[in-house]
């Protein structure tokens, strides 16, 4: 079924339609507020506020248009009132919350949370269109739609939030520092 | 933070990349967006020249095998959506409460200014209302125990119900019961044989309202809503006079 033919049901009161559509789209909602804010309880939280807000506004929505990066938007902006609010008030007890790692470390387990914490690390604005482009697979355009900005500023930021993730994972020894100079003539 | 490396080239260092490597820096761009794949690149003698580009080609390598370190999969957790479902539904019937309530509470201003006027009653304050006592203005009450109400104290109630709430009128859903549980006293004891006449439509569409409505003005059914919709009708329809 279209995504348009969902939202049609759905804004009947159609119960199976609501089912569907949170179906549909908790993982992409779950993942974008997981990696945006970097702790799984708030992540669950957030999602179910970004559900309310998606069926409050639900008639609003123009069908013309791709549901997914309206739904990522709405992510978006949820997750940013949410940091907003943990800046405001911080949780002094926040470490109670995480759940210590016991699996064994290899390689590949550190080299991804090298690259998980230097994107982490990013400011916001990159941090957002960085995981909405590079993860999310979402377009300039799109993207641009989610969070309310230019395509060119999208194209900036994402560019920056490159260059700078690039330095973080060097200064981290995570990639090497040495230039290469072998086969020169192909990438 | 220190630079270390020949910078990747970004849409605002597009005017100042020399013409020469321009045709680099688009690939980049092109291999970083994933619209092209690096082994699509032509040949191009330029980066065996360019220090700079073979730099630049470097950082988009780097960047690429990070990028490529798969991420841990988002794992949605059991009742995840049936915990969304729930606080949707929960939402749904407060939201559709509180408009119903902001329904009711502005209808039943509407009928409480209506029957001040009627009554001729001045609303500002309890004080400077008139009195309208059931027991001197009517025959002996045939309950005993009832006590003598005044009617221009419970339509000013209603009315003061609305003007001392915080709310805005767009929401009276606070002030809506006072008001109603006003007005409904006011109808229940009417001061006059010529006033029970004039009431008498608004008294029976009252008696049809189902308890829920009428106490709690809890949303409970569309016949509820519709019994109510006769009621506030039937109220506000009271002319002054007629």
């Amino acid at each position: 079924m279209s995504d348009a033919a969902l939202v049609h049901r759905c804004l009947t009161g159609e119960s199976a339609a609501c089912r569907e559509l949170v179906e549909r789209f908790q993982a992409d909602v779950l993942g974008l507020c997981t990696r945006l804010l970097s702790h799984q309880h708030d992540a669950e939280d957030v999602t179910q506020e970004v559900f309310l807000r998606i069926f409050r506004s639900l008639r609003r929505w123009d069908s013309d248009r791709p549901l997914r990066p309206w739904i990522l938007g709405i992510a978006v902006n949820r997750c940013r009132t949410w940091m907003g609010k943990k800046a405001r008030a911080p949780e002094l007890a926040d470490y109670l919350h995480e759940t210590p790692d016991h699996r064994p470390e290899d390689d590949s387990a550190e080299l991804q949370r090298g690259i998980r914490a230097a994107v982490d690390e990013l400011r916001a604005n990159y941090h957002t269109v960085f995981v909405l482009f590079h993860e999310h697979g979402q377009s300039y355009e799109e993207i641009a739609d989610a969070i309310g900005a230019p395509v060119g500023t999208v194209k900036t930021w994402l560019h920056r939030a490159r260059v700078e993730l690039l330095e973080r994972l060097r200064s981290r020894g995570l990639v090497p520092q040495e230039s290469n100079s072998r086969d020169v003539t192909r990438p | 933070m220190k630079r270390i490396m020949k910078p990747l080239v970004g849409p605002e260092h597009e005017v100042s990349v020399p013409p020469a490597c321009r045709a680099t820096t688009d690939r980049i761009q092109r291999t970083l967006d994933g619209e092209l794949a690096v082994d699509r690149w032509p040949l191009d003698a330029h980066i065996g020249e360019c220090g700079d580009c073979r730099e630049r080609i470097h950082a988009m390598r780097l960047l690429l095998a990070a990028l490529a370190v798969p991420r841990p999969p988002i794992t949605v957790p059991a009742g995840l959506s049936k915990s969304i479902l729930a606080s949707v539904h929960s939402d749904r019937r407060d939201r559709a409460r509180v408009r119903m309530l902001a329904r009711v509470g502005s209808f039943a201003l509407a009928a409480s200014v209506a029957l001040v006027v009627w009554l001729n009653v001045p609303t500002p304050s309890l004080s400077s209302l008139p009195t309208l006592d059931v027991a001197v203005s009517t025959p002996k009450p045939e309950v005993p125990d009832v006590k003598p109400m005044r009617l221009g104290d419970e339509l000013a109630k209603a009315g003061v119900a609305f003007r001392t709430t915080t709310q805005p009128l767009t929401e009276p859903a606070a002030a809506a019961p006072t008001a109603f549980a006003s007005i409904t006293n006011a109808l229940l004891h009417p001061p006059t044989p010529m006033a029970v006449a004039k009431l008498e439509p608004a008294r029976k569409s009252l008696a049809e309202l189902p308890e829920a409505a009428r106490i709690g003005f809890q949303p409970v059914t569309g016949s509820a809503e519709k019994a109510l919709n006769r009621f506030l009708r039937d109220l506000v329809a009271i002319k002054p006079n007629s």
